[in-house]
């Protein structure tokens, strides 16, 4: 038996722990002049997913555990401008492992002085009898409804 | 017969205004849609024998309308959410079974005026608040009852006469809301916007107002006179009733007797050429899915 090494190789079982990575770019697109306010982007991550390293260039990212997302917000997204978030993820094998649904991303925003469907008010008159001067202001705003992209 | 109905099925108000339905009928509507649990997810109109049951809800109570005839069912809803609107704008915004039953005459006075022989009537706010008070308050100025019979029968029953204010002014709100569903190959599933003109307005008088979008069908038709502009192609919109319709079909130009303060001009929505305030470009990797 002494002569014999039994050599008994085995794979340590890294397969219980599955990376994913996601990398998102945004762009905003509209003029510099405006910007967006109360930005959030919402990131679904996997259910089984255990740890989470987020790089993101402005803004708060988090990892949400009870929303299965990272949740990403951004106070003043300025026109024009483009951010980054970048994120590793640890999942735990789970017993039965069921493919992941994707669910898509959801964004809500909404940017001040903007239309995005490039309505604008181009008068209001007002006529009467009286013939008085009438002062008139004119805000627009744009928000998110249902803003889904999937992945 | 319209009936208000508390969470109990018990009647809290009833007012008949035609004799083919009696109120015995509360009974079938309590045991078939209260008794039945989750009424909100049934249907609002629920037939029983021959009577039809036209219900919408406020906070626990039911609002429901009666009827042996053939009705217009869009109408009688309508009418329902008038009434629960000219009920807030009186009780309070949240108003209960409380409030309610602290103004039972009040109540029916507004059941009287809104509605004859089951034909809606006068359901403005502004307008009846003329007339219709909760009591103790009485208003400023007594109308002059040729004024009050030129409104009620009147064409224009949302601006009532003899409106002043120290300074003109209009605040107009554009606020839209942008829907998009974007494919993970990129491209555009659905894109489209929806949009509302909200108004305050405080103006003197009866002024007779003009509103303009760029609106391409309007744009194109002044090109053709010269400039050269492009315009937004609006696929749908709905306008306040103050909105001469008739004027609208004929060349598009909006226009109206506002009512005085806050209201809602219009609804449009937009399918082409949505500007998209955000591009998002994800890139997902999952890795050691193999086994």
């Amino acid at each position: 038996m002494s002569k014999y090494t039994h050599i008994i190789s085995f794979f340590y079982p890294s397969r219980d722990i599955i990376r994913c990575s996601i990398n998102l770019k945004v762009i905003a697109n509209f003029s510099e002049k405006l910007f967006a306010t109360h930005v959030v982007i919402k990131v679904p991550v996997p259910k089984n997913t255990s740890k989470s390293k987020i790089k993101n260039s402005f803004g708060r990212a988090k990892y949400e555990p009870e929303q299965n997302a990272i949740v990403w917000r951004i106070k003043r997204f300025p026109g024009k401008a483009e951010c980054m978030l970048s994120a590793d993820l640890e999942l735990v094998r789970t017993v039965r492992p069921k493919a992941w649904a994707r669910p898509p991303i959801n964004v809500e925003f909404q940017v001040p002085m903007f239309t995005a469907s490039g309505v604008h008010v181009r008068f209001l008159r007002v006529y009467d009898k009286a013939g008085y001067h009438t002062n008139r202001w004119v805000r627009y705003i744009t928000k998110a409804g249902g803003y889904q992209i999937k992945i | 017969m319209i009936m208000i109905l508390n969470q109990k099925g018990e009647i809290m108000i009833s007012r008949q205004y035609r004799d083919d339905v009696s109120r015995v009928a509360a009974d079938s509507f309590r045991l078939q849609v209260i008794a039945a649990k989750e009424a909100s997810s049934q249907p609002p109109v629920k037939r029983i024998e021959d009577c039809s049951f036209l219900y919408t809800r406020h906070r626990n109570m039911y609002f429901v309308a009666l009827t042996k005839s053939n009705v217009n069912p869009a109408l009688v809803f309508e009418y329902l959410f008038q009434k629960i609107r000219v009920l807030k704008a009186y009780l309070g915004e949240e108003f209960d079974e409380n409030s309610m039953r602290n103004n039972m005459t009040l109540i029916y006075e507004l059941m009287d005026e809104t509605m004859d022989f089951g034909y809606p009537q006068n359901c403005a706010v502004d307008v009846l608040r003329l007339y219709i008070n909760l009591g103790n308050v009485k208003p400023q100025d007594e109308p002059e009852p040729q004024q009050l019979t030129k409104q009620i029968t009147g064409a224009i029953d949302w601006r009532r006469e003899g409106i002043r204010h120290k300074k003109n002014e209009v605040y107009i709100d554009v606020l839209e809301s942008v829907n998009l569903l974007i494919s993970s190959t990129g491209s555009i599933l659905r894109s489209e916007v929806t949009g509302r003109v909200q108004m305050n307005t405080k103006l003197t008088g009866m002024p007779e107002c003009k509103f303009g979008l760029n609106d391409k069908l309007v744009i194109e038709k002044e090109t053709a006179a010269g400039r050269k502009k492009s315009g937004v192609e609006i696929d749908d919109c709905t306008f306040h009733r103050c909105v001469r319709l008739g004027k609208f079909d004929a060349d598009r130009t909006i226009t109206f007797i506002p009512p005085d303060g806050e209201f809602e001009l219009m609804r449009y929505r937009v399918n082409d050429n949505v500007n998209l305030p955000f591009r998002l470009i994800p890139a997902v990797q999952e890795e050691g899915q193999t086994k």
